[in-house]
């Protein structure tokens, strides 16, 4: 075949990489968009949001306490016992419940992808020590962990809270990354990098974690509303964020309490929580959808 | 023969199978007791049936498997038990190119990239711009045009693709490639181009191939000498003419006479050579020759002990102990 030939051959228009593909097929997923707007919306107003109320979040008004949304009054989404606005108190809320979220995923992917991708390139003995160390973690009731972690610091530090949080949560992703790797390092491109004399780092940085990345995005972004409950749980018991500091998941616990008598005290952030867990779980399908490599 | 490039002195590769703990640990003998020496812009083909040991000897030669015993002489230094570091400086001078053109290829990675990797290792000190212009140049070597840096391998066909691992395996210049399956992938007519491809690159840049193929027709038209394998022994190892008209070991009688002829006038005769049988566990080896299971010439005494290659000519050896009663006895298909 002459040059021009071969060339002709090629495929046409503009190249498209792998990222540009699972964009485009994103894209066509009605519910994963709709999703993440849904997201970036409620990120973009609980961060510009509470600068248009006139209330601060642990400002005390003396002459609205519990009173319901739509009241004669400037509090949108109505107050709870102590005359605090409920709309300045939820967006704090969803603030601190992302941030956690966002963070204690980040901090699981850093750990659970390095450990588990030289666990499974390693292999052998190494793999093994590295997986048991894994499974041992996997048998401690990690609540039990979170406390003691929440214990040994200051009560409330929320930046504890992240810390425990994602090294509670990366277990699961380096099992995940572990089991993508082991099938990953028998194909012939790591082969052939080996021959062309490319060392371990190199191959682990070059060619495996790259390959890895479209299911660590998706476990990742499933992994975001399990950390946000995870969070909403601990703060439920009373281990998470203090008074005045609210997150989503204080917020419904104090609700819950008024349940009877002011029940939008419970619905205004679990209404919150639920729309952001719904938005990250079809968001997480698409994305799944979209990068999943059987899919081509 | 000239110093050889590469010389293999009784190389074994041993894959332990079970865990040793519940279950006895056996040997899977990919590879047992290969004797090679290779000359510098020689093409060698090593053909065998599936399971035979070709792959396992292509990669134990590159160090991608780890060998069991024997040695490995590169340039007449014997490099077995190097570590990694040591070896790396050599990697330069002994590439591979692999059966599955498109798995062979990083699917993150551009074309570009693929080829450019043998240059971040061993010419780190190449720029930016020397560097994109030796993958260009190779590129157009094999037939690619300048503007594929850029794409991905699944925007390729087959071919395509093993164009690029010949770049990438070519990029730095070896003095050996070794070639693993590399057209059986491929259409019948595009293998016919990667074997012009490969016949020309090593006209131009006289470098020595190890062609691993079970297509005895492709191995004939551009090997130069053939060593046959069957389950990881030598069997027959003679120049292509020799081996192709004369074959002495009734394996590779059995082999030729397996190859498919377009003429059905001449096809019954010719089966009468055919091989029978399955091919035994590489587990547990036939004592002896291995071959005796499925060999019509088998006597009692070929279960006693293993046949050595033995010359039969010069250039012609056979491991076979009654080669000269099968050929008196005019068995050759």
């Amino acid at each position: 075949m002459t040059d021009q030939a071969m060339a002709a051959a090629l495929p046409q228009g503009a190249a498209r990489g792998f990222w540009a593909d699972a964009w485009r097929r994103l894209r066509r997923n009605k519910a994963a968009m709709v999703a993440a707007s849904l997201i970036l919306l409620i990120a973009l107003l609980a961060f510009i949001g509470p600068s248009f109320s006139p209330h601060s979040f642990d400002a005390i008004d003396w002459d609205n306490m519990a009173v319901p949304p739509g009241g004669p009054n400037d509090h949108w989404l109505g107050t709870d016992r102590l005359g605090r606005d409920l709309f300045v108190r939820t967006l704090a809320g969803v603030q601190i419940s992302l941030q956690i979220g966002l963070l204690a995923t980040l901090v699981s992917l850093c750990i659970g992808v390095a450990f588990g991708a030289t666990a499974g390139y390693l292999g052998g003995k190494i793999d093994n020590i590295m997986m048991r160390f894994v499974d041992i973690l996997y048998s401690l009731p990690y609540i039990f962990i979170v406390i003691i972690l929440s214990t040994l610091f200051e009560r409330g530090n929320i930046y504890v809270l992240f810390l425990a949080i994602g090294a509670v949560g990366w277990l699961t992703m380096a099992r995940i990354v572990r089991g993508q790797t082991l099938s990953l390092k028998r194909k012939e491109f790591i082969e052939a990098a080996l021959a062309s004399g490319v060392g371990t780092p190199g191959i682990l940085a070059r060619h495996i974690v790259p390959n890895v990345v479209g299911p660590v995005i998706i476990y990742a972004t499933l992994t975001i509303p399990q950390m946000i409950l995870f969070e909403s749980f601990l703060s439920f018991l009373g281990l998470g964020v203090q008074e005045p500091q609210a997150s989503l998941g204080s917020l419904i616990n104090e609700g819950a309490q008024e349940m009877e008598s002011a029940v939008w005290m419970l619905l205004v952030p679990a209404g919150f929580l639920v729309t952001l867990l719904t938005c990250f779980n079809f968001l997480g399908d698409g994305l799944r959808d979209a990068l999943d490599p059987r899919d081509r | 023969m000239t110093d050889p490039l590469l010389e293999l002195r009784d190389l074994r590769v041993w894959f332990p199978i079970g865990d040793g703990l519940f279950r006895a640990k056996r040997n899977l003998r990919a590879v047992d007791g290969i004797d090679l020496r290779v000359a510098p812009g020689e093409a060698l083909g090593i053909v065998g049936e599936s399971g035979c040991g070709k792959s396992t000897l292509a990669r134990a030669i590159l160090r991608l498997v780890r060998t069991s015993g024997g040695q490995v002489v590169w340039l007449g230094k014997p490099i077995e038990g190097w570590s990694t570091s040591r070896v790396r400086p050599l990697r330069r001078d002994m590439q591979i190119v692999f059966q599955d053109p498109l798995a062979s290829l990083d699917p993150r990675m551009t074309v570009g990239e693929i080829v450019a990797e043998p240059l971040r290792v061993h010419a780190r000190d190449l720029s930016r711009a020397e560097r994109r212009e030796r993958v260009i140049d190779i590129l157009a070597r094999v037939g690619l045009p300048a503007d594929v840096v850029n794409r991905y391998p699944h925007e390729f066909s087959g071919g395509q693709c093993q164009r690029i691992g010949i770049a990438r395996a070519m990029v730095l210049r070896p003095k050996l490639l070794v070639c693993d399956e590399p057209v059986s992938a491929l259409d019948v007519s595009i293998q016919a181009q990667i074997v012009n491809l490969l016949q020309d690159l090593k006209r131009d840049f006289g470098m020595t191939i190890l062609f691993v193929s079970h297509n005895l027709a492709v191995v004939r038209r551009l090997c130069d000498r053939v060593l046959v394998l069957y389950l990881g022994k030598p069997m027959e190892l003679a120049s292509t003419d020799l081996l192709y008209s004369q074959p002495r070991h009734p394996y590779t009688q059995g082999l030729l006479a397996a190859v498919p002829v377009p003429d059905p006038d001449l096809q019954p005769q010719r089966l009468g050579g055919a091989l029978g049988g399955e091919l035994p566990s590489p587990m547990a080896p036939p004592s002896g020759c291995v071959f005796r299971t499925r060999c019509a010439h088998a006597v009692a005494a070929c279960a006693a002990a293993a046949p050595r290659l033995q010359s039969v000519e010069t250039g012609h050896e056979v491991a076979c102990d009654r080669w000269r009663e099968i050929s008196a006895s005019g068995a050759v298909a």
